[in-house]
Formats: structure tokens, sequence, C-alpha cells
């Protein structure tokens, strides 16, 4: 017991840091890219993701014994597209608002990569309570990355933070929440949190 | 075998995946259906207020949009319309809803749907941008006149070439009254409906004016002056038309405006057009019209003042109108006190010695029955001695003689100064009451007189003497003459009275009032016993003299007071040759 406890934090916390999906694994690049201009919508983002992706796992790991390697792919997709499909018609249902200020980045998230990679890396290889894990870790670890280039983003460039004014219009840098900006942002994070994630695996090492 | 598997696998994935996007379609279509439904309705009322749950708000059919990005329009009967319109954003289509007014008033706006860049293009679904649009005309909105987003310059381009196309499709859809009809003619909107005009441009000579036609409205109702100016850009073109009765202005239409948006454009403005509805006769020729709208457009003001100008004395020269002297007149002399109206003035003309010049003289009173000043209206010559000619002008002086305003009454030539100096000098003859001593210090100054009788009003007046007396026996023969004025001493002013008779020797000296000091004048004085100031022996010297054998100015000044000695000389030379000039003289 005490050893699958353990296996299973190392799987959830692997998501969140040491193999963050954003500033690791560089997944699901298109969304993260786009819909960091303001924290809201990273959270917004974030919460699809989770949502997708956590039974996305599930759903695959649940049939990874019954399908063929051959068409694999093409069967996740379909499950990735119909729960992401599920997820918009819920979502324009009962929180209209999120839904569009999400807008086309909610169907986005049948391309995010990241889902698929972790149907194929993990979920079709691990138990379904693993696999929620993964999805979990993987999931909040996408939305933290997404929220903390969000926030430099849009604090910098719009001089808000959840919309709330903190910089006077003078001093925004607004290429930062242009397009643009997201690379500016994103390369300058990636750097820094690498920077700290190599240091500590060293250490470990050393240990 | 292996074939089989992968066909069913896949195929059950799929009618699962299928069954199961379904069944939640079921259940969330209506949700959201009725969502954006409730939506859009609460945008409805949102930017209609007028808007009731009764209205028929099924969208117009058959309505061609052309390019504009119009999308529906649902006409509200006797209410106004609402426009949803999509355009393409910096990244994303944005969708907006705006009420208007059958009188092409924006009721409200509303952003329906927008992805733009938070903090950027996507403040076009804020308040602050929405809000700026209700009350404001859809016309002027379609021009330009909004506040766009800063920074959005994208986002805002394409909201401002969506709401033009928008305000462009009501103007040629709904404007003038919701069915499109005909325009009506401008000549008729400020004449009558229906009229008939007669072009008769050909019958006057235009050279010099701005006017290019001329035109009757029904015979001689009125007539209609078509007009080009140049403001601050040129060739802007209005018609006016001018009553021929009352040669009032009946109204003003704007034909062709180049001035800039917001600023000279305002010319073509409702309001502004509605100030020469039944303006004036002469308010028109002095341009008694103003900027609207707040907009400061000296430029274009000043050009349509003039031309309203020229054409208002076109008019005049051919059709009459403008005021009459008489009312003139009156005009003129209320502006002559303008801030004591109603100010009364009373005709006293008779009373005074007619004058060549001065053809009236008013007295002004305030409200409170006090006399508060005169004005003389004279006719004077102009200042233009090579072409002789009189001008006639107004000239006003508060009471105490300060000269307030001089009005001209013609406007092209300024007047003489000579010749006002000699209205000037009527005005103190005639008019003024001069200052007189007690009548002791008359007698003082010429102990052997009984009356006095104050004659300055037949000699020229100066500032320095300020009463001229004859001085009579019992018998009313005048026996001499006694000055009462001012010299200037040490200690302020020194007033005196002084006798002089008819033979021209001075009689006495009589000092009324005085702020000197002799007494350091002592120590350098040659006589001690002179006595202190006035009681001195200095001043004997100008009493029981002949004035024709004194020369002022060799008398000594006293050492230690020469400022009083000196000023009292000045004074009295200055006397003694006024006297010998003027009233020594006249006898």
């Amino acid at each position: 017991m005490a050893a699958k406890q353990k296996s299973l934090k190392n799987v959830f916390s692997a998501g969140l840091f040491k193999q963050n999906p954003v500033f690791v694994q560089f997944l699901g690049m298109c969304p993260t890219l786009a819909v960091t201009g303001s924290v809201e919508n990273a959270l917004g983002m974030g919460a699809g993701v989770v949502f997708v992706l956590v039974v996305a796992n599930l759903v695959v790991s649940l049939i990874r014994n019954y399908v063929p390697r051959e068409v694999r792919i093409p069967i996740y997709i379909v499950i990735i597209a119909s729960l992401v499909t599920i997820l918009e018609m819920f979502m324009k249902a009962f929180v209209p608002d999120l839904a569009a200020s999400l807008g086309t980045f909610l169907s986005l998230i049948v391309v995010n990569c990241l889902i698929l990679g972790r149907a194929e890396a993990f979920a079709s290889k691990n138990k379904p309570l693993a696999s929620i894990f993964d999805g979990l870790g993987m999931a909040l670890g996408f939305t933290g990355g997404l929220v903390l280039i969000a926030f430099f983003r849009e604090l910098l460039g719009a001089g808000t933070v959840l919309g709330m004014q903190v910089i006077p219009a003078d001093y925004q840098i607004s290429i930062l929440v242009q397009a643009a900006g997201a690379f500016l942002v994103f390369g300058i994070l990636v750097s820094q949190v690498n920077k700290i994630r190599l240091a500590r695996e060293n250490e470990s090492e050393v240990a | 075998m292996k074939h089989i598997k992968i066909v069913i696998t896949l195929l059950v994935v799929v009618v699962l995946s299928s069954v199961g996007v379904y069944a939640v379609e079921q259940i969330t279509t209506p949700i959201i259906e009725q969502a954006q439904f409730e939506a859009e309705n609460a945008a409805l009322f949102e930017v209609f207020p007028a808007l009731e749950s009764s209205d028929d708000l099924t969208p117009e059919e058959g309505l061609d949009f052309g390019s504009s990005t119009v999308t529906q329009v649902i006409e509200i009967d006797g209410k106004g319309y609402i426009y949803t319109a999509q355009f393409q954003g910096f990244q994303s289509q944005i969708r907006y809803m705006v009420g208007v007014d059958l009188d092409g008033t924006i009721t409200g706006y509303k952003t329906l749907e927008q992805g733009d860049t938070p903090g950027y293009g996507a403040k076009i679904a804020e308040p602050a941008f929405g809000n700026q649009f209700a009350g404001q005309e859809l016309s002027s909105v379609g021009a330009g006149e909004f506040d766009g987003i800063s920074g959005a310059t994208i986002t805002t381009g394409g909201f401002t070439g969506s709401i033009q196309g928008l305000a462009d499709f009501h103007d040629a859809t709904f404007a003038g009254g919701g069915g499109g009809g005909e325009e009506t003619d401008p000549r008729e909107e400020i004449t009558s409906e229906g009229a008939n005009f007669t072009d008769v441009t050909g019958d006057y000579d235009l050279s010099g004016t701005p006017i290019t036609k001329v035109e009757f409205a029904n015979e001689d109702e009125a007539v209609i002056y078509t007009v080009v100016f140049d403001g601050w850009s040129e060739s802007n073109e209005y018609i006016i038309a001018f009553d021929l009765e009352t040669h009032d202005v009946l109204g003003y239409r704007a034909l062709v405006v180049n001035e800039t948006t917001g600023i000279g454009a305002m010319i073509g403005e409702d309001d502004f057009m509605a100030q020469f509805d039944g303006l004036a006769h002469n308010d028109a020729l002095n341009g008694a019209i103003d900027s609207v709208s707040g907009a400061t457009a000296p430029v274009t003001l000043a050009g349509l003042r003039e031309s309203l100008n020229s054409v208002t004395l076109f008019h005049q020269t051919y059709f009459g109108g403008g005021e009459s002297d008489e009312e003139k007149l009156e005009r003129l002399i209320g502006e002559t006190f303008p801030s004591e109206d109603p100010a009364l003035r009373e005709d006293v003309t008779a009373s005074y010695p007619a004058s060549d010049a001065i053809l009236t003289i008013y007295d002004i009173y305030s409200a409170e029955d006090v006399r508060i000043g005169v004005v003389y209206y004279v006719e004077i010559l102009g200042n233009s001695y090579g072409n002789v000619e009189d001008i006639k002008l107004l000239l006003a002086l508060e009471e105490g003689s300060i000269m307030s305003e001089v009005i001209l009454f013609d406007e092209n030539e300024t007047p003489s100064i000579f010749e006002l100096n000699d209205v000037l000098n009527y005005h103190i003859s005639n008019y003024l009451t001069f200052l007189a001593p007690e009548e002791a210090a008359l007698s003082a100054a010429y102990p052997d007189a009984v009356s006095f009788e104050s004659v300055y009003g037949d000699y020229p007046y100066t500032a320095d003497i300020l009463n001229v007396f004859e001085a009579k026996d019992a018998e009313d023969a005048v026996l001499g003459y006694i000055y009462y004025a001012t010299a200037s001493g040490f200690g302020g002013d020194i007033t005196f009275t002084w006798g002089v008779d008819l033979d021209g020797v001075t009689k006495q000296l009589h000092i009324i009032s005085h702020g000197e000091s002799w007494n350091s004048a002592y120590p350098y004085s040659e006589d001690p016993t002179a006595g202190i100031f006035p009681n001195t022996s200095w001043l004997d010297q100008f009493e029981g003299a002949d004035l024709s054998n004194t020369v002022i100015s060799e008398i000594d000044d006293v050492a230690g007071v020469s400022t009083t000695t000196s000023g009292l000389k000045e004074a009295l030379a200055f006397i003694k040759e006024y006297h010998e000039s003027n009233v020594g003289g006249a006898n």
C-alpha cells in the first residue's frame, strides 16, 4: 500500500513540476501562447484541460487492453474530440460567460498534444487510478504554467491582474499581450524554470 | 481476424462517442438556445430601453444590406430600429447590437460577441466603450465621432467602418421619417411647403457678393439667396431666405459643407440652422449667430458672418429692410449705458443753447430715477479732410463728466478730435454746474461786492480754474471778478479765491484751504515777521497790485518753502494770463 501511495504521489507531482507540460515537455504550445493574454482566460483554459485530460486518461486507460495498436491514435482522437464537444456544450449551457471568453480556444483542446500525448504515453500503459492522477497532475501543471505566463503578460502588458488595474496605462508594455509577447514571456520563463529545475536535479544527484 | 477486430473496435468507439455527444446535445441544446435567446433578448432591451415585451421583434425580411456589415434589423413600429452587425476585429469576429430611434439618435449599444485581445480590443465589450453612444446621433457616430479604444487601432477601425456602413444603410433605408420617401426641397423647408420658385438671378448684379443665385418663393413672399463662402475650407454653400415683408430671415440650410467634422461642420447641424429661424434682419446684418454643440470654429463662423453681412446688405439695397435712423438711434442710445438697463432718457435739448453740431441731448436716468449721465447725439466733421463729410455719433458722459463711450452712428468715418473737443467744451460750458466756494470766501476776495454770479460758462473751461464769478455791488453793477482756483502746494492742493477789479487791479487773495506749514521757512526768511501761512505777508504782494504791471514769475520765492510759493505763483500767473486774454480782455 505504501509503495503504491508513493507512486501515485510521484505520478501526480511529476506533471506539476519535473515533467511540467508547459515548461519541460513543451506540449500544447498553441493554447499556451494564445490564451495567456489574461489570467482569467488561462484559468478557464486550464479548467477545460483538467476536465478533458482526466476523463480522457480514464477512458483511455479503461479501454487500453481492447484497443488494437494500429488504430489507437484515431480512437484516442475520437474520444478526445467527443469529450471536448461535450465539455463545450456543457459550458455553453451552464457557464456561458466562460464559454464566450474562451471562444475558439475551447475547440483547440481537441488538438492539444498534451491530451493525446498523455493518452499515448501514460494512460494506455497504466491503470485507471494512476491515469487519473497523471491527468490531474499534468492538467494542473499545464494550468499553472498558463497562469504564470498569463500573470506576467497581463500584469506588464495590460497593467491588470484578473482585470483589476494595478499599473497605469502609461507604463504598460503592450507588446506583451499581443502574440509576439507570448513568445518573449514564455522564453524567459522557460529559461528561469529550467534553471531552478536543473539546479534541484543536480542537488538530488549529488545527495 | 485482426483486421475485423480493428474495424469493430473503431466502429464501437465511434458509435459510443456519437451516442454520448448526441445525448449531451439533447440535454444542453435547449438550455443553450434559451440562454442565447435570453442574452440577445436582454441585449435588445438594453440597447432600446423604450422596448416593451409586447413589441413585435421579428427581424425585417427582404432588406439588402449591401456591403454594410449589418446582419439583422428589427423595426419596432413607431419607436425605432435595432441593428445587429458583425465585423472583423483584430483576431475575432465582433458582433454588436445598436438601437436607433426614429430621429436617428442611438438609444444604446452592446457588444454581443468578441474575442479580441484582452486589455485592448476586448475593451469594446466594456461599458466604458458602449455607454458613450446612447443619445448620440447615429449619423455623427457613423462619421467617426466617438472615442475609440486606445491601443486597439484595428478593432476600432473595424468598428468605425462597420458603424459607418450601418449609418449609411440606416440613412438610405429609413431616414426621413421611416418611409425613405422623397427628400423635401430645402427651399421649401425654409419658406413654405409646395412653394413655387422663380429664378431671377439674371435681374441682379451679383458681382462683389457671395451670392450665386437669387430666387423668389411664391412671387413676392420671400427671396432665397444661394451663397458660397470660404470658411476653414473653400466653397461651402448655403441658402438663406428673407421675408419680403418684414425682411427678417425665414431660415437657413447648409447645402455643401466642406468644413472639418466636429468643428466647422457644425454649420450644417440642425441646432445651428435653427438659429436662423426668424432671425431679425439686423441680427443677420451683424452676424448674431453662434457656434453650437460645443464646437469652436471662429474661422468658419467669421466666414459665414461676413457672407451673411454682404447678403443682408445686398437684400437691403434691392428689397429694403434694416432699421430706420430712429430705430438705430434708439438702439445705439441703449448701448451707451447698457449696464443701467432699463435706462430712462429725457430729451433735454431745449433746455440748453442751440448748437450747430449737437442734434439732441439726452439725460439718462437709472431705474431708480437718478441721473447717471448725458448722451450727446452730434453731427460733426469727419476726419477725412480730403473728402469733407459730416458724420453722426453719440457721445456718452457719465455723471461727473467721465467720457464713457463714443458710438459712431455711421461707421465709415472717424470723427475729428477737434470737433469732438468742441462738443466737450459745449458740455462743460452749458451743461456742467461749476464748483462754488462758500460765499464768505467770495466776500473775502472782494470785500466791496455784495452779490456774486458765476460767469464761467461764458469763457473757455480749464481744469486749473474751478469757477469765475462776477462781483457786483448793491445796484447789480459789475465791480470786478473773482477767480476760484487751486494751486499745488507742498502739502497738497491749495484752494483760494482771488479778486480782480475791472481795471485789472487785484483785490484780496483769500486762502480757503491748504496743507502747508510756513514755520520751516522762518530760519531762512529775510523777514521773520512774515507770519505763518496762510497769514503770511508774502501773500500781500498779490493784493492791490496792477496785474498788467506785475510779472508774477519775478516775485521771489521764500527760501525753505519754495514749493509752496512757486506753486502759488504758477497758479496765479495762469489766472493772470487767463484773465487778460479772456475775462479782462472781453471788457
